[in-house]
């Protein structure tokens, strides 16, 4: 019986396992590897990124009269389409846009937006409306639908703690920064001692129960992420940011074959206040470097067909710079959408009307929920109306 | 110091499991130190002292800043102005915390607490959130009328709610939603008419310069007004009022008392009795708490252990008992915010969810460790969330240099002394019936063996307390 490189790997990883991890958690160690099933990977832009900024809507003489020092020189700016252009920051951007592998939506945002950066990530985190609080994020509650074939890390996010769009009534992602580092505090036998200890002595009480399955799912976890992030390991030259660390992380899971359906990740530096201009084109240049070398390293291991990248911040800012060089919260915003596998490519609904304005903001004329459902329904598989209080029309790009 | 659990025969000893149900619910945990001896009748009576004259907390300086006087700042000025006023955050943090830990007027700080989580309200003014907490502490156990109405004209809940910009020309609706969906009534007990008339009511309520309550009786709608079916020329106190006739609001407050400080599983018949009593009493809060801790079936075994503890019900003890000092104040900040609980910063005016919301599988290990990370400086290798607010929390590096250790002074003088003369079964013991919460849990002595097999006393009792801290069962109440 013939055996390929990746399922003796496997294989391999798996006895090792059976040494490290004790008997009873192994039929969770043991889950399938993936088919090829489609995955999402969110972008987080904290801070409320400058959609204005970013795609330039540079034929529009109110964006250079309400900009006047930030207002992006049309010298400087990298051409998509015959009135709208990318900040300096994102060439990479800028070549995926081209090749079609790029899709922007603009002016998306929610009824009676909050310019607050807690309450407005919260209402992008939990898929509420303004109106409303929940406790749980849209991607715990696809887990919750998705039920019993979820296992903790269906969805990761990378980072040291979890965000609450990953935690579910009943099920959470798990918060992976260093698969290595997270299998070394946990593996050293101490803590698959103590959840050993407790099902062996056969005690019940509810909520020990919980927590025990809680650290016995991390273990096992644990162990399934760091054995499975080693079977690929990507060639490609990855920036040394932060955050493209993290991408590589997330490249390295999913063309290993990591079982895990979404990813989550956080990029930070939006918030600009003053001087705009040299702050956000770093923060852009960080992005685009490190999904650049994410999307190429996807490519050439023929994964980017299967790869839906979803990058949205909790607001825009407001159209008229302020006194500082900078711009403040503000409503609407842009999201943007990278796959090889999209229906409808570049702009997809517009540039954003600069007069009729919001109280100085851009209006919302796409509900981010919409753009949620459409992602649920037509990439995961999911019915929306489990994930979502919130009649959604669907979108065309995938 | 430390009971003597060997002088009491464990499973008789229902007075000491009662004892530790009272202290880890209705204050801020059973004590490691100086329980000596505490019977059931005298833990009742500690429980319930309050002091004659509440301590106000007062270590803020910074009010409302005027944006005229902010815009006429240079950059590094606001810049300065900001990182005082986080400071005065981080420092107003600690001094309720503190209180929380001193070991007077117990109960009160606990329902101060529950109060923060209900009356969920964040205000970037240092002094204002300052005023709203003595308000929260100074009537926590007051009756529930008197502590909404106190609620709703501090500064901060008549800003962060926006009843400042409530006005007859311009009702602004956010606090009347917010009284009845997430103070008193919850969803479906009103209608989006009660919802405009109560707004109405509530116009001209406001705060002056000095963070003060105001009734600005120009912008007040002095017109009738028809509210949950009574018609009237009503303001903000008969809404109130209305609002507290209705059986739905004892109810409602039941039910998250009851999930404070009985069980993170509802019972609605039980709440039904407690909300009864609790109208009839005219909202008797203080009686409420008495009437509970005096029943027989809150020490049924049953509740003993069936919460999980917020992040500030893990972490209060451990500064109390080991009279923990921070090297630098931003380390107890910033481990509130890895644990998702910081005080002054609730997530938003819904307040924290709790019960198994606090665990993922991040947030446990973080917690099963974070003893060992205070108690005996284990590295803490993981950083908050930076909330993408330039005028946010602080980077820990920018406060505390490149490491995110967490450094700490632990004293564990007085836990030493009380258990050095204990045989290693009574050590275990002892440790054990005081930390965990779950009558019928025991102790897997061969693992506790395992990972305690340090010569010196001392490094063995330390050994054990780490231990027994790291299980998952030291998470519960």
């Amino acid at each position: 019986m013939g055996m390929n490189r990746r399922n003796f790997i496997r294989s391999s990883a798996l006895a090792s396992t059976t040494l490290l991890v004790p008997r009873f958690l192994n039929a969770l160690a043991a889950a399938p590897l993936a088919q090829r099933e489609k995955i999402l990977v969110v972008v987080q832009l904290a801070g409320g990124n400058d959609a204005l900024n970013t795609i330039i809507p540079f034929r529009n003489d109110e964006y250079y009269r309400l900009r006047p020092q930030i207002g992006i020189a049309k010298t400087d700016l990298l051409d998509i389409t015959d009135e709208a252009a990318f900040n300096p920051g994102l060439k990479g951007m800028q070549r995926l846009y081209k090749e079609g592998q790029l899709a922007i939506l603009n002016h998306v945002g929610y009824p009676d937006p909050d310019r607050s950066h807690f309450r407005s990530m919260d209402i992008w985190q939990t898929g509420s409306a303004s109106s409303e609080y929940l406790s749980t994020g849209w991607i715990g509650r696809y887990l919750d639908a998705a039920g019993n074939l979820v296992k903790p890390y269906t969805a990761i996010e990378a980072d040291d703690t979890l965000s609450l769009a990953l935690k579910g009534n009943k099920l959470n992602g798990l918060a992976v920064k260093n698969p290595e580092r997270l299998f070394r505090n946990l593996a050293q036998g101490y803590y698959a001692d103590i959840a050993e200890s407790y099902s062996k002595n056969g005690h019940h009480h509810k909520q020990a129960d919980y927590l025990y399955k809680t650290l016995t799912e991390t273990i096992s976890s644990a162990d399934y992420i760091y054995k499975t992030s080693h079977i690929y390991k990507s060639a490609e030259v990855y920036p040394n940011s932060e955050f493209s660390k993290n991408l590589k992380t997330i490249s390295e899971l999913i063309i290993s074959g990591s079982n895990t359906r979404v990813y989550y990740v956080s990029l930070t530096g939006f918030d600009t206040h003053v001087q705009q201009a040299p702050r956000q084109e770093q923060a852009l240049k960080i992005l685009d470097e490190g999904i650049k070398a994410f999307t190429d390293d996807l490519a050439k291991n023929k994964r980017f067909d299967d790869v839906l990248i979803m990058g949205f911040s909790e607001f825009g800012r407001r159209v008229k710079q302020n006194a500082s060089g900078g711009t403040d919260h503000g409503k609407a915003g842009s999201v943007f959408l990278i796959s090889n596998a999209l229906k409808k490519k570049g702009l997809l609904n517009g540039l954003p009307d600069l007069i009729d304005l919001d109280d100085g903001d851009i209006k919302y004329h796409l509900d981010f929920r919409n753009i949620y459902a459409t992602i649920l329904k037509k990439w995961m598989q999911t019915d929306p109306s489990l994930v979502l209080n919130f009649q959604a029309e669907l979108l065309d790009f995938i | 110091m430390l009971l003597l659990l060997s002088q009491r025969p464990m499973n008789s000893n229902s007075d000491f499991l009662k004892v530790r149900h009272l202290y880890n619910r209705m204050s801020f945990g059973y004590s490691l130190s100086d329980t000596d001896s505490v019977t059931f009748k005298s833990a009742l009576k500690s429980i319930s002292a309050t002091v004659d004259h509440l301590e106000h907390i007062k270590v803020t300086e910074t009010g409302k800043m005027d944006r005229e006087q902010l815009k006429a700042m240079s950059p590094d000025e606001r810049k300065q102005f900001r990182k005082g006023k986080q400071e005065e955050f981080r420092t107003l943090n600690g001094a309720w915390i503190k209180q929380m830990c001193n070991g007077k007027d117990l109960l009160r700080e606990k329902m101060a607490f529950f109060w923060h989580g209900h009356f969920a309200c964040r205000n970037g003014i240092p002094v204002l959130m300052e005023d709203h907490v003595n308000v929260l502490r100074e009537h926590a156990l007051d009756d529930f009328k008197t502590l909404l109405t106190e609620v709703t004209k501090s500064a901060a809940m008549l800003q962060f709610l926006n009843n400042q910009q409530n006005r007859k020309m311009s009702p602004n609706e956010n606090f009347a939603r917010e009284l009845m969906e997430l103070f008193t009534l919850g969803r479906g007990n009103y209608t989006e008419k009660d919802v405009k008339e109560a707004a109405r009511a509530f116009t001209g309520w406001g705060f002056n310069e000095d963070g003060e309550y105001e009734f600005r009786e120009r912008q007040h709608d002095f017109g009738e007004k028809t509210f949950l079916g009574k018609t009237g020329n009503w303001n903000g106190d008969d809404i109130i009022t209305i609002i507290i006739g209705q059986k739905q609001c004892a109810k409602f407050i039941c039910k998250k008392i009851w999930r404070a400080f009985i069980s993170d599983e509802e019972d609605d018949t039980a709440i039904n009795i407690l909300a009864e009593k609790y109208y009839q009493s005219g909202y008797n809060t203080s009686l409420l708490i008495q009437d509970i801790i005096t029943s027989d079936w809150f020490y049924e075994e049953k509740y003993m252990g069936a919460r999980i503890k917020s992040p500030i019900e893990l972490l209060v003890p451990l500064i109390r008992d080991f009279k923990l000092e921070f090297v630098n104040d931003a380390f107890l900040f910033n481990i509130q915010r890895i644990l998702g609980q910081v005080i002054l910063y609730p997530p938003n005016v819904a307040g924290w969810p709790g019960g198994e919301n606090w665990i993922d599988s991040s947030s446990l290990i973080y917690r099963m460790k974070l003893p060992r990370i205070l108690l005996a400086n284990a590295v803490s290798d993981v950083a908050p969330k930076d909330d993408g607010d330039v005028n946010g929390f602080e980077k820990m590096e920018k406060l505390t240099g490149k490491t995110e250790r967490v450094r700490t002074n632990a004293s564990w003088k007085d836990i030493y002394s009380s258990l050095e003369n204990k045989n290693d079964t009574d050590l275990l013991l002892s440790v054990w019936m005081q930390l965990i919460a779950i009558p019928s849990m025991q102790p897997d002595q061969e693992l506790l063996k395992k990972y305690s097999a340090v010569s010196g006393k001392e490094e063995q009792i330390k050994a054990i307390v780490l231990h027994i801290m790291t299980l998952p069962e030291y998470q519960l109440c």
